[in-house]
């Protein structure tokens, strides 16, 4: 008999011991923030993605396809970056790098503990499509849960198979001119590492956009829709059965793979540069009782939240993407992506007080208010590349007019989800239940009181 | 006597940061090691590549004669370490810790392992609650897991209380006096006198002195790391 999961019984234990420490209570509730707030988004997100399901039976199935693919990449988008922190950037690295580890059991037991964290994701998706099943159809919302379930099964997996692949590209003289074409300015190894999520994305599209058909066909009874539904499942196992192999050699290899990558970028910088964080420039223009703080905060998230803070970026594109359409709702849904992105990426400014060390707030002579101000202000420049990004696209297909309400729209909900970060960044046992709740109603009314008014 | 740990024309570059240059040392099995020098000579790099964490620019590097890049696992196998920054899983005891890495290790020894360190006390109490000198020596029981033949220490008495520091101090020379070999880093010239049989000197990443710490006088180990270190600047 083989011998059990060493890293799977202290990841066990780990957890019992945590909740034990949080309270059991804390721990369920802090389990259901992400299904609770994917309850509060279905009110936004039925007129917007779900507007197939007022235009009768004809447009169910093509409508239903159409949102398990988008549905389905993006899910294969944010586990693909989850996988690569948990697996090649891991946390526990510095703790397994010391011993003689099986390469296999360890990449087995962090994406399945990635997998574990994350199974809200299939739960967040059945809550989001339940209007299919309450208005249309329960056998069209079965299948595209399971497609969507399916989906990320195979994408944890696939992850885990690109990214210890990467390793072995990130070394191998044969791609050295490929990575040197894409590079840029990047370390030649960090090119295998910063392209390996797009390869996941590309590599798995085909199935996940079979899985969509697969949907369709279901709903006309054909056998082969069911395959195709569970077609992701197999291709994950399929990738599942070569990570083992692939580990062995790509997880010791990693450690000094990055380090030198970590190395090189310190080397390239400027020792002053490498003190420097995102948004620092804007502190020359704050009075000095404010920028004290918000230079603190600028450097606690990009050192510790920095996937949110750059996260801006991603929704500012995604807004802009939506906005590129050519269909006269594209302004509202645009808008509709970033208010929605505003909100939740602005979570990371309450969290961050639960970063914050113990000592800094009682070893510092805290001037309150300006360290709230200064948090608000964190936020809100970092909510800007959301805010500004779909501006031209907008305006370059739909007018100014659409554009400006928009961008007005988005902008002024970057600043309420400023304050509020402000009012709550001093309660960090409670602020999440505050800003959570009020942000879902603001969102609601926003969106709503938008496409019922025609505001653009 | 076979080399327990060798480096061998071993270079490491960052671009055109050169953080070690040139190292050829041996350090025989049985032998208790002080590896001292300025902040940046180097030590922590080439203590990375020992551990596998690094990987030499040029040059390799063995352990008890397995090449750490080719072969990390074996390496690790017959290595115990502790760097100048030791990571435990927060949310285990002590005691817990140790007997996952006693799993991972496929070994047993995890109550002598605490009682050499001195945590046995301690070791039902969450990592989390442990001070920095605590889980130094929750990672240096660690690394005495599995009686390894190199052990490998970056630091790693530092911020330890002195009679704890001696009681490590005695643990690793019974180790050294059963066959063990043992390779630690340290800014505190004292440590190496009193504990090292031989101490290797880097300055900006070269090996400027190599000696036996018995053949220097008394408060000698000082005055040569002043005078090569001076030399050494002098040379850039």
């Amino acid at each position: 008999m083989s011998e059990p999961n060493p890293y799977w019984w202290a990841y066990t234990l780990r957890r019992a011991h945590r909740r034990e420490h949080d309270g059991t209570l804390r721990t369920v509730l802090t389990g259901l923030i992400p299904l609770a707030v994917a309850a509060v988004l279905v009110p936004v997100v039925r007129p917007v993605f779900l507007g197939f399901l007022d235009e009768g039976s004809q447009a169910l199935a093509p409508g239903l396809q159409g949102i398990v693919l988008r549905l389905g990449l993006l899910i294969v988008a944010v586990t693909a970056l989850d996988v690569y922190a948990a697996l090649i950037r891991s946390d526990e690295r510095a703790i397994l790098d010391l011993h003689p580890v099986d390469p296999e059991q360890v990449s087995r037991y962090l994406m399945g503990r990635t997998e574990r964290e994350r199974r809200w994701i299939p739960a967040a998706v059945a809550i989001l499509l339940l209007p299919v099943a309450i208005e249309a159809s329960v056998v069209g919302y079965t299948f595209s849960v399971i497609a969507l379930a399916a989906v990320a099964t195979m994408s944890f997996r696939a992850s885990a198979l690109m990214h210890l692949g990467a390793v072995g590209l990130a070394e191998s003289e044969w791609a050295a001119p490929f990575l040197d074409l894409l590079r840029g300015s990047n370390p030649r190894a960090q090119a295998a590492f910063i392209y390996a999520p797009g390869a996941v994305l590309a590599a798995t599209a085909g199935a996940v956009w079979l899985a969509s058909l697969g949907v369709q066909f279901s709903l006309s009874n054909a056998p082969l829709g069911m395959v195709l539904v569970i077609l992701p499942v197999l291709i994950g196992g399929l990738a599942s059965h070569y990570v083992g192999r692939v580990s062995q050699r790509s997880w010791f290899r990693a450690s000094p793979i990055l380090a030198d990558i970590d190395a090189r970028y310190s080397a390239l910088e400027q020792e002053d540069d490498g003190l420097r964080v995102y948004l620092e420039f804007t502190l020359r223009w704050l009075p000095e009782r404010l920028a004290l703080y918000v230079e603190k905060d600028l450097r606690h998230g990009w050192r510790l939240r920095r996937t949110g803070v750059t996260l801006a970026w991603a929704v500012g594109v995604l807004s802009a993407l939506a906005g590129w359409s050519g269909s006269e709702s594209a302004p509202v849904t645009s808008m509709v992506v970033g208010v929605l992105g505003v909100f939740a990426l602005a979570l990371n400014g309450v969290l961050m007080e639960s970063d914050q060390p113990a000592f800094l707030r009682e070893w510092l002579s805290v001037d309150k208010s300006a360290a709230m101000a200064a948090r608000g202000i964190a936020v809100f420049g970092w909510l800007q590349a959301a805010v500004w990004l779909p501006l031209p696209v907008i305006w370059l297909r739909h007018g100014f007019l659409p554009a400006a309400t928009s961008t007005g729209i988005v902008f002024a909900c970057s600043i309420v989800a400023a304050v509020l970060v402000a009012l709550c960044s001093r309660r960090p046992r409670w602020g999440l239940w505050v800003y959570l709740p009020v942000v879902a109603g603001i969102a609601g009314v926003v969106v709503t009181a938008t496409r019922l008014g025609g505001a653009l | 006597m076979s080399a327990a740990i060798v480096f061998e024309g071993v270079r490491k570059t960052y671009g055109r940061v050169v953080a070690v240059d040139r190292v050829d040392v041996s350090i025989d099995a049985g032998a208790f090691v002080g590896l001292i020098g300025h902040n940046g000579a180097g030590k922590s790099t080439s203590l990375k590549m020992l551990m596998g964490t690094l990987l030499p620019t040029e040059g390799r590097v063995t352990v008890c004669g397995i090449d750490v890049s080719d072969n990390p696992r074996d390496a690790r196998a017959v290595m115990g370490a502790v760097p100048e920054e030791p990571a435990v899983y927060e949310y285990l005891t002590g005691r817990e810790f140790l007997e996952f890495v006693a799993k991972v290790r496929g070994c047993e020894g995890v109550i002598p392992a605490l009682e050499q360190v001195g945590m046995l006390g301690d070791s039902d109490r969450l990592t989390r609650e442990y001070s920095q000198g605590m889980r130094r020596k929750i990672a240096l029981a660690a690394a005495l897991l599995g009686d390894p033949k190199v052990i490998v220490l970056d630091e790693a008495l530092n911020g330890l209380d002195p009679p704890s520091a001696a009681r490590i101090k005695g643990v690793l020379r019974e180790r050294v006096d059963d066959g063990a070999t043992v390779l630690l880093s340290t800014h505190v010239i004292d440590t190496v006198e009193r504990v090292a049989d031989r101490v290797i000197m880097l300055a900006h990443g070269r090996v400027v002195a190599d000696e036996v710490v018995a053949e220097l006088a008394e408060g000698g180990l000082e005055r040569l790391f002043l005078e090569r270190l001076e030399a050494t600047r002098d040379a850039r």
